[in-house]
Protein backbone atom coordinates (compact mmCIF):
# COMPACT_ATOMS: atom_id res chain seq x y z
CA UNK A 1 0.00 0.00 0.00
CA UNK A 2 2.99 2.55 0.62
CA UNK A 3 4.98 1.87 -2.29
CA UNK A 4 2.34 0.94 -4.97
CA UNK A 5 -1.26 3.60 -4.63
CA UNK A 6 -1.55 6.94 -4.90
CA UNK A 7 -2.89 6.85 -1.15
CA UNK A 8 0.86 5.41 0.16
CA UNK A 9 2.74 8.10 -1.86
CA UNK A 10 -0.24 10.84 -0.10
CA UNK A 11 0.78 9.49 3.19
CA UNK A 12 4.73 9.68 2.83
CA UNK A 13 4.65 13.08 1.02
CA UNK A 14 3.06 14.21 4.19
CA UNK A 15 5.38 12.18 6.27
CA UNK A 16 7.88 13.58 4.90
CA UNK A 17 7.29 17.22 4.96
CA UNK A 18 4.17 18.78 5.60
CA UNK A 19 4.21 21.77 4.61
CA UNK A 20 5.66 20.89 1.05
CA UNK A 21 2.50 18.17 0.91
CA UNK A 22 -0.21 21.26 1.75
CA UNK A 23 1.18 22.77 -1.74
CA UNK A 24 0.91 20.00 -4.33
CA UNK A 25 -3.34 19.97 -2.62
CA UNK A 26 -2.57 17.31 0.02
CA UNK A 27 -4.55 17.99 3.26
CA UNK A 28 -2.20 16.54 5.74
CA UNK A 29 -4.73 16.43 8.86
CA UNK A 30 -6.83 12.99 7.17
CA UNK A 31 -3.39 11.51 6.22
CA UNK A 32 -2.25 11.64 9.51
CA UNK A 33 -5.21 9.97 10.87
CA UNK A 34 -5.44 7.28 8.14
CA UNK A 35 -1.96 6.64 9.20
CA UNK A 36 -3.32 6.66 13.64
CA UNK A 37 -6.25 4.67 12.46
CA UNK A 38 -3.83 1.28 10.16
CA UNK A 39 -1.43 1.83 13.15
CA UNK A 40 -4.22 1.70 15.73
CA UNK A 41 -5.77 -1.22 13.84
CA UNK A 42 -2.90 -3.00 13.52
CA UNK A 43 -1.73 -2.73 16.76
CA UNK A 44 -5.11 -4.40 17.61
CA UNK A 45 -4.99 -7.56 15.91
CA UNK A 46 -1.33 -7.93 17.55
CA UNK A 47 -3.51 -7.22 20.71
CA UNK A 48 -6.09 -9.96 20.14
CA UNK A 49 -3.06 -12.79 18.70
CA UNK A 50 -1.12 -12.21 21.91
CA UNK A 51 -4.60 -13.16 24.05
CA UNK A 52 -4.79 -16.40 22.54
CA UNK A 53 -1.42 -17.08 24.56
CA UNK A 54 -0.85 -14.57 26.97
CA UNK A 55 -2.21 -13.92 30.30
CA UNK A 56 -3.97 -10.57 29.99
CA UNK A 57 -4.39 -7.09 32.30
CA UNK A 58 -4.91 -3.56 31.18
CA UNK A 59 -1.37 -2.38 31.44
CA UNK A 60 -0.40 -5.35 28.80
CA UNK A 61 0.66 -3.46 26.30
CA UNK A 62 2.47 -0.86 28.33
CA UNK A 63 6.06 -3.00 28.37
CA UNK A 64 5.51 -3.18 24.47
CA UNK A 65 4.81 0.20 23.66
CA UNK A 66 8.62 1.03 24.22
CA UNK A 67 10.33 -2.45 22.75
CA UNK A 68 7.92 -1.70 19.60
CA UNK A 69 9.59 1.83 19.22
CA UNK A 70 12.74 0.73 19.55
CA UNK A 71 12.34 -2.39 17.00
CA UNK A 72 11.16 0.40 14.72
CA UNK A 73 14.65 2.53 14.91
CA UNK A 74 16.28 -0.93 15.17
CA UNK A 75 14.97 -1.17 11.54
CA UNK A 76 15.16 1.85 10.47
CA UNK A 77 12.54 4.58 10.34
CA UNK A 78 9.99 4.33 7.51
CA UNK A 79 11.46 0.64 6.31
CA UNK A 80 9.08 -1.78 6.09
CA UNK A 81 11.52 -4.77 6.03
CA UNK A 82 13.68 -3.26 8.14
CA UNK A 83 10.68 -3.15 10.58
CA UNK A 84 10.22 -7.21 9.98
CA UNK A 85 13.77 -8.09 10.22
CA UNK A 86 14.31 -6.06 13.51
CA UNK A 87 11.09 -7.39 15.31
CA UNK A 88 12.53 -11.06 14.79
CA UNK A 89 15.72 -10.02 15.80
CA UNK A 90 14.60 -7.98 18.69
CA UNK A 91 12.16 -11.48 19.59
CA UNK A 92 15.19 -13.63 19.22
CA UNK A 93 17.44 -11.85 21.52
CA UNK A 94 14.74 -11.29 24.00
CA UNK A 95 14.00 -14.86 24.28
CA UNK A 96 18.01 -16.04 24.60
CA UNK A 97 18.73 -12.87 26.91
CA UNK A 98 16.33 -14.28 29.08
CA UNK A 99 17.77 -17.73 28.48
CA UNK A 100 21.27 -16.77 29.71
CA UNK A 101 20.66 -14.20 32.02
CA UNK A 102 17.59 -14.35 33.39
CA UNK A 103 13.72 -13.33 33.02
CA UNK A 104 14.25 -10.04 35.25
CA UNK A 105 16.70 -8.72 32.55
CA UNK A 106 15.81 -9.58 29.08
CA UNK A 107 14.51 -6.10 28.74
CA UNK A 108 17.46 -4.43 30.19
CA UNK A 109 19.57 -6.13 27.50
CA UNK A 110 17.01 -4.68 25.14
CA UNK A 111 17.10 -0.97 26.45
CA UNK A 112 20.92 -1.43 26.69
CA UNK A 113 20.94 -2.73 23.00
CA UNK A 114 19.05 0.64 22.21
CA UNK A 115 20.94 3.36 23.80
CA UNK A 116 24.10 1.42 22.03
CA UNK A 117 22.54 1.87 18.49
CA UNK A 118 22.26 5.74 19.28
CA UNK A 119 25.94 5.59 19.73
CA UNK A 120 26.65 3.46 16.59
CA UNK A 121 23.90 3.51 13.85
CA UNK A 122 20.74 5.99 14.84
CA UNK A 123 19.31 5.52 11.64
CA UNK A 124 18.79 2.12 12.43
CA UNK A 125 19.80 -1.70 9.97
CA UNK A 126 17.87 -0.58 6.92
CA UNK A 127 17.03 2.93 7.28
CA UNK A 128 18.90 6.00 5.35
CA UNK A 129 20.60 8.65 7.39
CA UNK B 1 10.60 47.00 39.35
CA UNK B 2 7.68 46.42 39.80
CA UNK B 3 7.83 42.89 38.31
CA UNK B 4 10.51 42.49 41.40
CA UNK B 5 8.42 43.80 43.83
CA UNK B 6 5.74 41.37 42.60
CA UNK B 7 7.58 38.65 43.01
CA UNK B 8 9.62 39.46 46.40
CA UNK B 9 5.83 39.73 47.54
CA UNK B 10 4.92 36.14 46.46
CA UNK B 11 8.22 34.50 47.46
CA UNK B 12 7.18 36.56 51.26
CA UNK B 13 3.67 35.00 51.16
CA UNK B 14 4.57 31.41 50.11
CA UNK B 15 7.45 31.94 53.31
CA UNK B 16 4.82 32.81 55.73
CA UNK B 17 2.07 30.17 54.46
CA UNK B 18 2.71 27.45 57.16
CA UNK B 19 2.58 30.08 59.68
CA UNK B 20 -1.27 31.04 58.78
CA UNK B 21 -1.91 27.48 58.50
CA UNK B 22 -2.30 25.55 61.74
CA UNK B 23 -3.07 21.83 60.33
CA UNK B 24 -0.04 19.59 60.05
CA UNK B 25 -1.76 18.16 57.05
CA UNK B 26 -1.83 21.26 54.87
CA UNK B 27 1.77 22.27 55.38
CA UNK B 28 3.09 19.16 54.73
CA UNK B 29 1.09 19.16 51.69
CA UNK B 30 3.19 22.81 50.93
CA UNK B 31 6.36 20.95 51.60
CA UNK B 32 5.17 18.51 48.92
CA UNK B 33 3.82 21.33 46.34
CA UNK B 34 7.36 22.94 46.80
CA UNK B 35 8.76 19.72 46.07
CA UNK B 36 6.80 18.86 43.12
CA UNK B 37 7.61 22.08 41.90
CA UNK B 38 11.50 21.93 42.57
CA UNK B 39 11.75 18.52 40.28
CA UNK B 40 9.54 20.49 37.38
CA UNK B 41 11.18 23.27 37.25
CA UNK B 42 14.42 21.74 36.55
CA UNK B 43 12.70 19.41 33.88
CA UNK B 44 11.26 23.05 32.58
CA UNK B 45 15.28 23.83 31.87
CA UNK B 46 15.67 21.00 29.17
CA UNK B 47 11.95 19.99 28.71
CA UNK B 48 10.06 23.88 28.42
CA UNK B 49 13.00 26.34 27.45
CA UNK B 50 15.28 23.90 25.42
CA UNK B 51 12.53 22.03 23.79
CA UNK B 52 13.65 18.33 24.28
CA UNK B 53 10.92 16.99 25.85
CA UNK B 54 12.23 13.75 28.75
CA UNK B 55 9.60 11.53 29.88
CA UNK B 56 12.97 9.92 32.05
CA UNK B 57 13.56 12.44 34.89
CA UNK B 58 12.99 10.13 37.54
CA UNK B 59 16.08 8.47 36.98
CA UNK B 60 18.05 11.74 38.00
CA UNK B 61 15.12 12.15 40.82
CA UNK B 62 15.89 8.00 42.07
CA UNK B 63 19.70 8.51 42.06
CA UNK B 64 19.55 11.38 44.33
CA UNK B 65 16.79 9.72 46.55
CA UNK B 66 18.93 6.53 46.53
CA UNK B 67 22.01 8.32 46.94
CA UNK B 68 20.83 9.75 50.23
CA UNK B 69 19.43 6.55 51.50
CA UNK B 70 23.09 4.82 50.76
CA UNK B 71 25.25 6.36 51.88
CA UNK B 72 23.26 6.41 55.12
CA UNK B 73 22.90 2.30 54.78
CA UNK B 74 26.44 2.18 54.11
CA UNK B 75 28.48 4.47 55.76
CA UNK B 76 26.24 5.92 58.39
CA UNK B 77 26.48 9.36 56.96
CA UNK B 78 23.57 11.79 57.19
CA UNK B 79 21.26 11.12 54.19
CA UNK B 80 21.78 14.72 52.67
CA UNK B 81 25.58 13.83 52.63
CA UNK B 82 24.45 11.77 49.63
CA UNK B 83 23.66 15.23 46.96
CA UNK B 84 26.68 15.14 45.70
CA UNK B 85 27.23 11.45 45.19
CA UNK B 86 23.49 11.57 43.76
CA UNK B 87 24.29 14.87 41.28
CA UNK B 88 27.48 12.60 39.81
CA UNK B 89 25.53 9.49 39.16
CA UNK B 90 22.65 12.00 37.59
CA UNK B 91 25.24 14.15 35.40
CA UNK B 92 27.21 10.64 34.12
CA UNK B 93 23.63 9.02 33.22
CA UNK B 94 22.50 12.44 31.34
CA UNK B 95 25.67 12.77 29.21
CA UNK B 96 24.98 8.89 28.30
CA UNK B 97 21.47 9.97 27.44
CA UNK B 98 22.05 13.40 26.20
CA UNK B 99 25.35 12.89 23.90
CA UNK B 100 24.01 10.50 21.44
CA UNK B 101 20.61 12.15 21.32
CA UNK B 102 20.72 15.37 20.51
CA UNK B 103 22.75 15.33 16.85
CA UNK B 104 19.51 13.27 16.35
CA UNK B 105 15.92 14.90 15.17
CA UNK B 106 12.92 13.07 16.16
CA UNK B 107 11.57 11.46 19.20
CA UNK B 108 14.81 9.55 19.76
CA UNK B 109 15.51 12.17 22.97
CA UNK B 110 12.51 11.15 24.68
CA UNK B 111 12.42 7.63 23.94
CA UNK B 112 16.52 7.37 25.02
CA UNK B 113 15.29 8.85 27.89
CA UNK B 114 12.15 6.41 28.76
CA UNK B 115 14.68 3.61 28.07
CA UNK B 116 17.43 4.75 30.19
CA UNK B 117 14.70 5.05 33.37
CA UNK B 118 13.72 1.66 32.31
CA UNK B 119 17.02 -0.07 32.31
CA UNK B 120 17.98 1.81 35.78
CA UNK B 121 14.83 0.77 37.21
CA UNK B 122 15.26 -2.64 36.31
CA UNK B 123 18.72 -3.05 37.70
CA UNK B 124 18.19 -1.28 40.83
CA UNK B 125 14.87 -4.00 40.96
CA UNK B 126 17.10 -6.44 41.01
CA UNK B 127 19.96 -5.33 42.91
CA UNK B 128 20.25 -6.25 46.41
CA UNK B 129 22.79 -3.54 47.62
CA UNK B 130 20.13 -1.13 47.00
CA UNK B 131 17.50 -2.98 48.18
CA UNK B 132 16.01 -4.41 45.50
CA UNK B 133 12.35 -4.44 45.33
CA UNK B 134 11.91 -3.90 48.63
CA UNK B 135 13.81 -0.07 48.75
CA UNK B 136 15.97 1.28 51.07
CA UNK B 137 15.27 3.14 54.43
CA UNK B 138 16.53 6.26 56.27
CA UNK B 139 16.79 6.69 59.79
CA UNK B 140 14.31 5.76 62.15
CA UNK B 141 15.21 8.18 64.49
CA UNK B 142 17.48 11.31 64.26
CA UNK B 143 20.99 10.95 65.53
CA UNK B 144 21.86 14.26 64.75
CA UNK B 145 20.12 17.50 63.45
CA UNK B 146 22.30 16.78 60.66
CA UNK B 147 20.09 13.96 59.75
CA UNK B 148 17.46 16.39 59.25
CA UNK B 149 14.82 14.45 60.92
CA UNK B 150 12.05 16.88 61.89
CA UNK B 151 8.27 16.17 63.10
CA UNK B 152 7.37 19.42 62.04
CA UNK B 153 7.09 19.47 58.28
CA UNK B 154 7.69 23.62 58.46
CA UNK B 155 11.06 22.95 58.59
CA UNK B 156 11.39 21.10 55.16
CA UNK B 157 8.68 23.91 53.69
CA UNK B 158 10.90 26.29 53.86
CA UNK B 159 14.24 24.17 53.26
CA UNK B 160 12.90 23.15 49.89
CA UNK B 161 11.18 27.41 49.53
CA UNK B 162 15.16 28.46 49.82
CA UNK B 163 16.15 25.37 47.38
CA UNK B 164 13.28 26.93 44.60
CA UNK B 165 14.28 30.05 44.78
CA UNK B 166 17.83 29.40 44.19
CA UNK B 167 17.44 27.60 41.11
CA UNK B 168 14.29 30.06 39.64
CA UNK B 169 16.80 32.58 40.48
CA UNK B 170 19.18 30.66 38.30
CA UNK B 171 16.81 30.15 35.69
CA UNK B 172 16.06 33.77 35.40
CA UNK B 173 19.15 34.29 35.37
CA UNK B 174 20.04 32.13 32.60
CA UNK B 175 16.97 33.25 30.71
CA UNK B 176 18.14 36.96 30.52
CA UNK B 177 21.57 35.58 29.19
CA UNK B 178 23.57 34.19 26.16
CA UNK B 179 22.15 30.74 27.18
CA UNK B 180 18.05 31.62 27.32
CA UNK B 181 18.31 33.00 23.76
CA UNK B 182 20.37 29.86 22.88
CA UNK B 183 17.88 27.84 24.25
CA UNK B 184 15.02 29.99 23.07
CA UNK B 185 16.95 29.62 19.71
CA UNK B 186 16.90 26.16 19.53
CA UNK B 187 13.52 25.38 21.11
CA UNK B 188 11.91 27.78 18.18
CA UNK B 189 13.91 25.55 15.31
CA UNK B 190 17.21 23.18 15.90
CA UNK B 191 18.06 24.09 12.22
CA UNK B 192 18.05 27.73 12.13
CA UNK B 193 19.63 27.98 15.15
CA UNK B 194 22.49 25.84 14.34
CA UNK B 195 22.25 27.63 10.76
CA UNK B 196 22.96 31.13 12.49
CA UNK B 197 26.15 29.34 14.42
CA UNK B 198 24.41 28.59 17.57
CA UNK B 199 26.08 25.41 19.13
CA UNK B 200 23.01 23.68 19.72
CA UNK B 201 24.45 20.02 20.52
CA UNK B 202 26.51 21.67 23.52
CA UNK B 203 23.56 23.88 24.90
CA UNK B 204 21.08 20.72 24.86
CA UNK B 205 23.83 19.60 27.10
CA UNK B 206 24.29 21.77 29.54
CA UNK B 207 20.40 22.76 30.05
CA UNK B 208 20.19 18.94 30.72
CA UNK B 209 23.26 18.56 32.71
CA UNK B 210 21.75 21.57 34.75
CA UNK B 211 18.50 20.02 34.68
CA UNK B 212 19.52 16.41 35.76
CA UNK B 213 21.44 17.89 38.76
CA UNK B 214 18.50 20.00 40.16
CA UNK B 215 16.15 16.91 39.60
CA UNK B 216 18.77 15.15 41.54
CA UNK B 217 18.74 17.48 44.47
CA UNK B 218 15.08 17.26 44.80
CA UNK B 219 15.35 13.99 44.84
CA UNK B 220 17.60 13.78 48.02
CA UNK B 221 15.68 16.02 49.72
CA UNK B 222 12.75 13.64 49.00
CA UNK B 223 14.84 11.05 50.89
CA UNK B 224 15.70 12.96 53.22
CA UNK B 225 11.90 13.92 54.07
CA UNK B 226 10.39 10.56 53.41
CA UNK B 227 12.89 8.59 54.79
CA UNK B 228 12.24 6.01 52.33
CA UNK B 229 13.05 4.66 48.55
CA UNK B 230 11.68 2.01 46.37
CA UNK B 231 12.22 1.26 42.39
CA UNK B 232 8.24 2.57 42.27
CA UNK B 233 8.33 5.67 44.41
CA UNK B 234 10.91 7.10 43.08
CA UNK B 235 11.99 5.51 39.54
CA UNK B 236 8.55 4.93 37.89
CA UNK B 237 7.30 6.08 35.15
CA UNK B 238 4.86 8.14 37.11
CA UNK B 239 7.33 9.97 38.71
CA UNK B 240 8.45 11.28 35.08
CA UNK B 241 5.00 12.03 33.79
CA UNK B 242 4.15 13.67 36.91
CA UNK B 243 7.21 16.21 36.31
CA UNK B 244 6.08 16.90 32.49
CA UNK B 245 2.12 17.23 33.23
CA UNK B 246 3.32 20.12 36.23
CA UNK B 247 5.41 21.66 33.97
CA UNK B 248 3.10 21.26 30.81
CA UNK B 249 -0.20 22.66 33.33
CA UNK B 250 1.25 25.62 34.37
CA UNK B 251 3.52 26.74 31.31
CA UNK B 252 6.62 24.88 29.86
CA UNK B 253 9.26 27.20 29.25
CA UNK B 254 7.94 29.88 31.49
CA UNK B 255 9.38 31.02 35.00
CA UNK B 256 6.80 30.35 37.38
CA UNK B 257 4.78 28.23 35.18
CA UNK B 258 6.23 24.80 37.40
CA UNK B 259 5.13 26.16 40.14
CA UNK B 260 1.96 27.06 39.55
CA UNK B 261 1.34 23.59 37.72
CA UNK B 262 2.15 22.14 41.25
CA UNK B 263 0.32 24.50 43.33
CA UNK B 264 -2.75 23.03 41.59
CA UNK B 265 -2.11 19.61 40.43
CA UNK B 266 -0.57 18.55 44.04
CA UNK B 267 -3.16 19.28 46.21
CA UNK B 268 -5.84 17.75 44.29
CA UNK B 269 -3.89 14.63 44.11
CA UNK B 270 -3.45 14.56 48.03
CA UNK B 271 -6.89 15.25 48.02
CA UNK B 272 -8.15 12.45 45.78
CA UNK B 273 -5.32 10.16 47.88
CA UNK B 274 -7.03 11.77 51.16
CA UNK B 275 -10.60 11.20 49.91
CA UNK B 276 -10.57 7.47 48.56
CA UNK B 277 -7.85 6.57 50.47
CA UNK B 278 -5.55 3.16 49.40
CA UNK B 279 -7.95 2.16 47.40
CA UNK B 280 -8.18 5.61 44.74
CA UNK B 281 -4.49 5.82 44.59
CA UNK B 282 -5.52 5.07 40.81
CA UNK B 283 -7.53 8.27 40.49
CA UNK B 284 -4.18 10.05 40.25
CA UNK B 285 -3.55 8.04 36.89
CA UNK B 286 -6.98 9.67 35.80
CA UNK B 287 -6.33 12.85 36.86
CA UNK B 288 -2.67 13.29 34.84
CA UNK B 289 -4.80 12.02 31.88
CA UNK B 290 -7.37 14.01 31.99
CA UNK B 291 -4.92 17.07 32.37
CA UNK B 292 -2.62 15.94 29.57
CA UNK B 293 -6.11 15.69 27.30
CA UNK B 294 -7.03 19.15 28.23
CA UNK B 295 -3.93 21.16 27.96
CA UNK B 296 -3.25 19.29 24.14
CA UNK B 297 -6.37 20.14 23.24
CA UNK B 298 -7.26 23.28 24.27
CA UNK B 299 -3.54 25.40 25.89
CA UNK B 300 -0.60 23.66 24.44
CA UNK B 301 1.39 26.71 26.24
CA UNK B 302 -0.38 25.64 29.88
CA UNK B 303 -2.30 28.28 32.20
CA UNK B 304 0.42 30.75 31.33
CA UNK B 305 -0.59 31.13 28.00
CA UNK B 306 -4.25 31.47 29.23
CA UNK B 307 -2.86 34.15 31.58
CA UNK B 308 -1.41 35.81 28.74
CA UNK B 309 -4.51 35.64 26.90
CA UNK B 310 -6.87 36.91 29.33
CA UNK B 311 -4.11 40.12 30.21
CA UNK B 312 -4.58 40.97 26.63
CA UNK B 313 -8.08 40.99 26.97
CA UNK B 314 -8.30 42.83 29.58
CA UNK B 315 -5.73 45.64 28.22
CA UNK B 316 -7.79 45.76 25.27
CA UNK B 317 -11.18 46.09 26.46
CA UNK B 318 -11.16 50.09 28.18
Amino acid sequence: MLTRTMLGSRLLAVSEDRSAAMLVGIRPEPMQALAWALAGASTGIAGALIALFFYISPTVGEALTLIAFITVSLGGFGSVPGALIAGVLIGVIQALSAFWAGAAYQDVVIYALFLLLLWVRPQGLLGQA
Amino acid sequence: MRAALVVAALFLALAAWPLLVGDVFYQRVGALVLLAAISASAWNLIGGYAGQVSVGHAVYFGAGAYASLMVYNQLGWPPIAGAPLGIAVSLLLATVTGLPTFRLRGHYFSMATIATTELVRLLVTNWELLGAAVGLMGPAVPRSVADLQFNDPRIYYWIFLGVLALLLGLTWAMQRGRMGYYLRAINGSDRAARSLGVPVRRFKLYALLLSATFTSLAGTLYGVMVGFADPDSVLGVLVSVKMVIIAALGGAGTLFGPLIGAVILVPLEEATNAAFGGSGTGITYVVYGAVILLIARFRPGGLAELGHALARRVRRAP
